[in-house]
């Protein structure tokens, strides 16, 4: 089975090549694997920080946000013909080793999409404040999409090939997240979680999800699940 | 006093400030318009839109007894209800309108990006090799 691991990075200099260094090199079951990291126009150097690595690099000329990074991922993967699609997150935040109990359900066929939830298990160190958020981002998720997630803005999600070919993203930046689950929910795709732990260091809060920003991804889903654009 | 100076101001000046100051800016915005359609930025429709609805509103101001017969038509009695309510209407259907747009040009501009990155910029990383020791 191919494996792509898509990598959406935008300014993640400090951290990107940690990231690309400790990511396993074989999983059981899995014969070729490519590393995808989507460079959705960064300012700083990025780009060139992936290129000394072996892996692609695909580069936005232009900021499009999370979302946008993860759809070309998507169509990247699409074109050429994966099997399977892990996005992991630039900012360190995810165990290299929680790869393999996301992929594992698609292996076996037991699942289209698996997600990594940080709240299956209560170890980790996520301030209560992000917990919250998240939280609300769920009850949120649940209301608009009908699908209960324990971790509606988990970073570290795996795709079958079927899922792969069905999911078409539309939102550019944060929403991206919640918009999955709209996915899920309308392409009838069989969803289920994994735990996985969480590493959160000043940096890697820095970079996620705002609470305020929920108010905003919040006016957009509504407008999304009402209108459809 | 006051009052004959009021009354002094409107035998001279039959016109209220507010009227005067709201037909001067709309002969403002539709010089805009007529301005844009010579530099051709805009077609003859649009002009023909613009126009009509400056010159609507200029008339509305300056003559608020016409509105009163479309209030009659939407069933209600003041001219003035009945533009508010058109006017709050029309706002927000553009107020949409304009989200709607922008949204779609955003997820154009980001379907640009995307196809060009994908043709254009698809660069394969090399590991730099580790020294290899010879003999």
């Amino acid at each position: 089975m191919r494996l792509a691991i898509l990598i959406p990075a935008y300014n993640e200099e400090k951290m990107l090549a940690r990231v690309i260094q400790t990511l396993p090199k074989k999983f059981s079951g899995i014969t070729h694997q490519e590393v995808i990291v989507v460079n959705d126009g960064s300012i700083d150097a990025t780009r060139e920080i992936a290129l000394k690595h072996r892996v692609t690099v695909v580069s936005h000329w232009l900021n499009r946000g999370l979302g946008g990074a993860l759809g070309t991922g998507f169509e990247y993967v699409r074109r050429h013909n994966f099997d399977i699609l892990v996005t992991f997150d630039a900012d360190g935040q995810h165990h290299p080793e929680d790869i393999d109990p996301v992929i594992r359900p698609i292996i076996k066929k037991k699942a289209d999409v698996v997600v990594g939830s940080r709240f299956i298990t209560k170890k980790g160190n996520m301030p209560w404040y992000r917990r919250m958020g998240t939280f609300g981002m769920n009850i949120i998720t649940y209301a608009l999409f009908w699908v209960w997630t324990t971790d509606s803005q988990s970073g570290l999600r795996a795709f079958s090939r079927h899922a792969i070919r069905e999911i078409t993203l539309k939102s550019n930046k944060m929403e991206v997240s919640s918009e999955f689950f709209n996915e899920i929910q309308t392409k009838n795709l069989k969803m289920i979680e994994a735990p996985i732990r969480s590493i959160y260091t000043s940096y890697s809060l820095n970079k996620g999800l705002k609470n305020i920003e929920g108010v905003r991804i919040l006016f957009k889903l509504i407008s999304h699940r009402l209108f459809g654009k | 006093m006051h009052d004959y100076l009021i009354n002094l101001w409107q035998s001279i000046w039959p016109l209220s400030p507010i009227k005067i100051l709201f037909s001067v800016f709309a002969l403002f915005a539709w010089s805009r318009a007529v301005l844009r359609f010579r530099a051709k930025q805009m077609n003859q429709k649009e002009l023909a839109f613009w126009s009509f609805l400056w010159l609507a509103m200029i008339v509305v101001v300056l003559i608020p007894e016409k509105t009163t017969t479309l209030a009659e038509l939407l069933g209600m009695e003041r001219g003035f209800d009945a533009m508010t309510f058109i006017a709050i209407i029309a706002l927000f259907y553009s107020v949409y309108r304009l989200y709607i747009k922008s949204n779609e040009v955003d997820q154009e501009i980001t379907r640009i990006v995307r196809e060009t990155a994908l043709r254009l910029d698809v660069k394969k990383g090399q590991a730099k090799r580790s020294k290899r020791k010879t003999k």
